[in-house]
């Protein structure tokens, strides 16, 4: 909201780097320069290895350095100090990027309870992958991923009936949405075998 | 972008429209900022008083959807300007401006023979502005233009001596095509003042070639360096003539020399990290990879698709490159296009899609015209729906089976009533993510089944990626994908294989089979999959533990090892050297060629080391040799590491490019002649720009698009209202934009229209879609996320004092906003599984302070991350917004729509 927004003073908001980002920028004098460079917060003890990447979210490209335990647990998620895009800052998306990859709330990957539905913690006992189905409105269950493939080929291939020279191999009746989530090469797998499976209905957010 | 992000640092004032970075791309502003130190100024034109304008030297509010109207304004100041010898502009100034326009050095061009570009003298190698334009406008008056024996150019350009010696050069059609936008008009229109328009057509003049001491950016503005920077956003393009808005900054950008220099250019400030690549790669209804179209004409057996013996070299010409120019020469212009089959004959694209059909259809051995027709058939041919005709289709169960990666239409796309209707119908949904989004969750009908298969998050995955100026940068896999889940690259192999399993390819093997000498394969999975990326599900054991050697550039080192990398580091090394490897060694994405080389030269900037990697989007060497915020060896930028496109060498070290044009000089002009292909060389192509305003349609030759009696509205930009507007008066006399077909076709007849379907006076006030720093796109990345939700924990509606006041609204009001879409007013519980929200979009008021008025009277913003999943949950601004899709791209006019407002 306008006056109740970042330019002035939020109070009670302290925790971690990019809550301090947001502090920054009101002493910047409040013109909503979120972007600042933090330190890796992990205890250098635990940090087994450091790697790099770069943000999930805007296509500024930050670079983003992580701290990973000896057991592939991220520690931390902080700037790269060598990108010439970013100098080491992070914006209050970019520097909550920890709490994006650590989240509880994602699906599958994570023992224990589960925030939004047990049905969606980490289950050991699917050894080879997991996905959820439903039918209708009613609840989610659990399928092996073998399976939910199986029955995924079998349904999209039903939708999409016979490709042949005389349709051009083209079936227009199924739809793929792609992603700008994804890295190049996950998105040029997912266009080939968009391509082989016979459709030109593709789309994604570019479109939006 | 033309230009890229560190770019920006050598701007001397950045003109942002339609575009927020300090809260959307918030590193953006530290470019601006370098710049700012040196002297540059901001200028930011919106609709809102943005975070970016509060920091900006000069703010100006404009109405939504009015850019042209003020773009073409200030260039018709410009000009008069420019022209006027008692205006205040410096005579050398005048004096530079004009022989930029006349340029007459020898401008490089490609020649019927084929070969490389030739200089042909005095024809000038920066601008069309004194080509001359036939009378009705439709294309350049054309001429055979013989340079000598080998070097032909049929339908060459005619030129004038001059700007103003003809009455029919580009530059004189476009002064004449903009005379109806005098300061008076397009400050009504736009809703500003006149002096907002003069301020920026000053800066402009100040800020460009015509004002700059040489092309040297090191010297800064303080030596007296000037150059002009346009940064746009989705506020540009999400509307019914987004394309449009675009091509008028391109005007504007052409005539003052801006383009393909340093600090200059016009640069897309692009939403998410890899949108440059996931466009790249082709992800949309009309494009394959490599910004190539769907391939139209089957060879042979088409019924419901048109045959053709020459398909295939039919859609080779249509790609740059064509007549062939790699080694230099199309052969044979004979009717039977055997020389498309020459692969040494061809130019770039259509290298790397010879490449590319090989790859992907399997017979990767293919080198003659029988065996390369009969895989080429495979590619789908047509295009197929844009993504708002898609869910009309799953309505009326046309479209039956939807995969949803990494996307949230349930939240993103706009009138959500539809499209919440069509992922309803649909039999079959498949939402691959790292939440149960709006999309997973969407309400489905009884026998509809829906898989939500949980994916691995970006560090759990090795790739590369292309950012906003096109430099692809490499991600580490820096752990395993967590838990259950697995990365998108094991999905996706995962979902080929049981395809194939369950005959899905058969299609392909039959083709395979057919052929005189039979591919020999194992199976359908192995050939196009398997045998190439190294895993089989069920052979090779776990995708994690796959590997090669590969080099690794790991962490914050200093330089690069080899060794042993495992799982998607190594599958996606060997796809992205499928990609980036030159395209005459079997590269597939033209764009991308060179990326990938064990030549450690080659595509250097001056003064720039050799390569230390092959992969050069592992290449981590942050120097910046020539001073001028290039960084030539942080990763590696599309097309052959050129950091400024179109620079046409003015800039010290960039590797020298030409500008895009007819055929190397920069166009003011949108030509629609197919003609023009058949003498596009090398990555050239004719745009084909759509629009017509629907009162040119209608032949209204009293409005202001019809000058000297000629509509030029869609080669030069032209204003259009947008489909609701509180300005009947405007759209009555500039129109509404359409393809060129009929009346309001850009929204489709099931959509409530305020101003077609219901009357506009029923919604008063102008609705426009915003963001902010700590929520993202349809927000499942954020609004899960406790940090971010705490800092903004929900949506709210920003209103304009005024507004406020006249309503009896205060700050912190509960308020819905509705729209004429009928989803808004309707029970939403019907459409959404467990949707709280009633009526509308309900969340508090803003009502700016005096000093603070973030929109103007009669503007609404809302912001559109919020959905009924997540941590955070909030209404939806797509219930509201328009699905008028822009004529060209089909990107709906999100930033602008009517809506009224009333306390919950």
């Amino acid at each position: 909201m306008a006056e109740q927004d970042k330019d002035v003073q939020k109070s009670g908001i302290s925790r971690r780097a990019f809550l301090k980002a947001s502090a920054a920028a009101t002493a910047l004098g409040g013109v909503g320069l979120d972007f600042a460079a933090h330190p890796s917060v992990a205890a250098a003890a635990e940090v087994a290895d450091t790697y790099h990447t770069t943000c999930p979210y805007c296509s500024a490209s930050c670079g983003q350095l992580v701290d990973v335990d000896a057991s592939g647990n991220v520690l931390d998620i902080y700037g790269d100090h060598m990108s010439p895009f970013s100098s080491g800052g992070l914006c209050a998306k970019g520097a909550g990027a920890y709490q994006l990859v650590t989240n509880s709330r994602r699906i599958g990957a994570w023992a224990g309870a589960h925030p939004v539905d047990n049905i969606f913690a980490a289950d050991a006992t699917y050894t080879d992958g997991i996905a959820y189905k439903r039918t209708g409105n009613d609840p989610w269950a659990k399928i092996d991923l073998d399976t939910a493939m199986d029955e995924i080929a079998v349904g999209m291939l039903a939708a999409r009936g016979t490709v042949n020279a005389a349709n051009g191999y083209n079936s227009k009746s199924v739809a793929f949405f792609g992603s700008s989530h994804l890295n190049n090469e996950q998105n040029y797998l997912f266009r080939k075998l968009i391509a082989n499976f016979g459709t030109s209905n593709t789309e994604h957010q570019a479109r939006i | 972008m033309t230009n890229n992000w560190t770019d920006i640092g050598n701007s001397s004032c950045v003109l942002v429209m339609g575009a927020n970075p300090s809260e959307n791309h918030p590193a953006c502003m530290a470019h601006i900022n370098r710049a700012r130190d040196r002297g540059a100024k901001l200028i930011v034109v919106d609709p809102r008083q943005t975070r970016t304008a509060r920091q900006a030297d000069k703010y100006i509010r404009i109405r939504p959807g009015t850019d042209i109207a003020f773009t073409m304004a200030l260039t018709k100041y410009i000009i008069e300007q420019m022209e006027d010898p008692t205006s205040s502009v410096p005579a050398a100034t005048k004096t530079a401006f004009f022989s930029f326009l006349n340029d007459t050095s020898a401008g490089t061009f490609f020649a019927d023979e084929g070969g490389a570009g030739v200089p042909v003298a005095g024809v000038g190698k920066y601008s069309d502005a004194r080509f001359i334009l036939k009378a009705d406008g439709t294309d350049y008056d054309r001429e055979v233009y013989e340079l000598d024996a080998t070097h032909h150019f049929t339908n060459f350009p005619k030129r004038a001596a001059t700007v103003d010696a003809d009455p029919n050069t580009v530059y004189n059609r476009l002064k004449q095509h903009v005379a109806p936008y005098d300061l008076a008009t397009s400050a009504d229109i736009c809703g500003c003042t006149e002096a907002d328009i003069i301020y920026v057509a000053n800066a402009y003049i100040a800020n460009s070639r015509c004002s700059s001491v040489g092309n040297d950016p090191t010297i800064g503005p303080a030596g007296g360096y000037r150059a002009l920077t346009h940064l746009y956003a989705m506020g540009l393009t999400q509307h019914t003539k987004g394309a449009q808005n675009i091509k008028s900054f391109a005007v504007l950008q052409s005539m003052m020399g801006n383009m393909g220099r340093a600090g200059g250019g016009i640069n897309a400030l692009r939403g998410i990290h890899n949108v440059q690549g996931s466009t790249d790669m082709g992800l949309l209804y009309h494009l394959i990879p490599g910004y190539s179209g769907n391939p139209t004409l089957m060879p042979s057996g088409g019924v419901t698709v048109s045959n053709d013996a020459n398909a295939f070299g039919k859609y080779m010409d249509g790609l740059w490159g064509n007549p062939l120019s790699g080694t230099g020469t199309r052969t044979t212009y004979n009717g039977s296009y055997d020389d498309a089959y020459v692969t040494g004959a061809m130019g770039l694209q259509q290298r790397g899609f010879w490449n590319m059909t090989q790859k992907f259809f399997g017979d990767t051995s293919c080198n003659d015209r029988t065996r390369m027709d009969a895989i080429y058939a495979l590619w789908p041919k047509t295009n197929g729906d844009d993504h708002i005709t898609m869910f009309r289709k799953m309505i009326a169960g046309d479209i039956k089976a939807c995969m949803v990666w990494g996307q949230n239409p349930a939240v993103t796309e706009p009138n959500q009533g539809k499209i919440r209707a069509g992922l309803k119908e649909l039999d079959l949904l498949v939402v691959a993510d790292l939440f149960e989004t709006e999309t997973a969750a969407t309400d489905r009908k009884a026998t509809g089944v829906t898989y939500l298969i949980p994916t691995a998050s970006h560090v759990e995955e090795a790739g590369s990626v292309t950012n906003s100026g096109r430099v692809l940068q490499w991600r580490e896999r820096t752990t395993t994908p967590r838990g259950n889940t697995k990365s998108d690259l094991e999905l996706l192999l995962r979902f080929a294989k049981a395809l194939d399993d369950n005959s899905g390819f058969s299609h392909i093997s039959d083709v395979w089979d057919s052929l005189a000498v039979p591919l020999v394969y194992t199976s359908v999975y192995d050939k196009l999959y398997g045998a190439p990326y190294g895993w089989t599900p069920g052979v090779d054991g776990d995708f994690e533990l796959v590997s090669g050697t590969a080099e690794i550039w790991h962490g914050d080192d200093a330089a690069p090892t080899t060794g042993t990398v495992y799982g998607s580091e190594w599958v996606s090394e060997l796809m992205f050297r499928e990609m980036a490897t030159n395209t005459n060694a079997g590269g597939t994405l033209w764009i991308y060629t060179l990326g990938y080389s064990t030549t450690r030269t080659g595509q250097q900037h001056t003064g720039q080391a050799a390569w230390a990697v092959d992969n050069r989007a592992k290449s981590r060497i942050n120097t910046d040799p020539n001073g001028t915020f290039a960084f030539p060896a942080w990763g590696y930028a599309w097309l052959v590491n050129r950091r400024v496109l179109y620079n046409n060498g003015d800039i010290p070290g960039d590797v020298a490019d030409y500008y895009m044009g007819p055929d190397s000089v920069a166009r003011l002009f949108v030509s629609k002649q197919t003609a023009v292909l058949n003498y596009s060389r090398w990555y050239r192509k004719v745009h084909n720009m759509s629009d017509r305003p629907d009162v040119v349609l209608a032949n209204q030759l009293t409005s202001p698009h019809f000058q000297g009696g000629v509509a030029m509205a869609g080669r030069f930009p032209g204003h259009t209202e947008p489909y609701e507007t509180p300005r009947a008066d405007l759209a009555a006399t500039w129109g509404r934009n359409t393809r060129g077909n009929a009346a309001w076709e850009l929204v489709k007849t099931d959509t409530d229209v305020a101003g077609r379907d219901v009357p506009a006076a029923d919604y008063p006030l102008v609705l426009t879609t915003i963001r902010c720093v700590e929520h993202f796109q349809g927000g499942p990345i954020t609004r899960n996320n406790p940090w971010n939700v705490e800092a903004e924990p929900e949506p709210w509606i920003e209103l304009n004092s005024l507004d406020a006041a006249a309503m009896g609204i205060v700050s912190g009001d509960l308020v819905n906003v509705t729209t004429a879409r009928g989803n808004s007013i309707a029970s939403q519980n019907a459409i959404t599984t467990g949707a709280p929200f009633a009526k509308g979009f309900v969340a508090r008021v803003g009502v700016g302070l005096q000093t603070n008025q973030r929109v103007g009277q009669g503007v609404v913003a809302i912001p559109w991350h919020w959905g009924d999943r997540g941590l955070s949950t909030g209404s939806r601004a797509n219930d509201l917004c328009i699905d008028a899709g822009d004529a060209n791209t089909t990107i709906p006019e999100s930033k602008a729509c009517l809506c009224k407002i009333e306390k919950a």
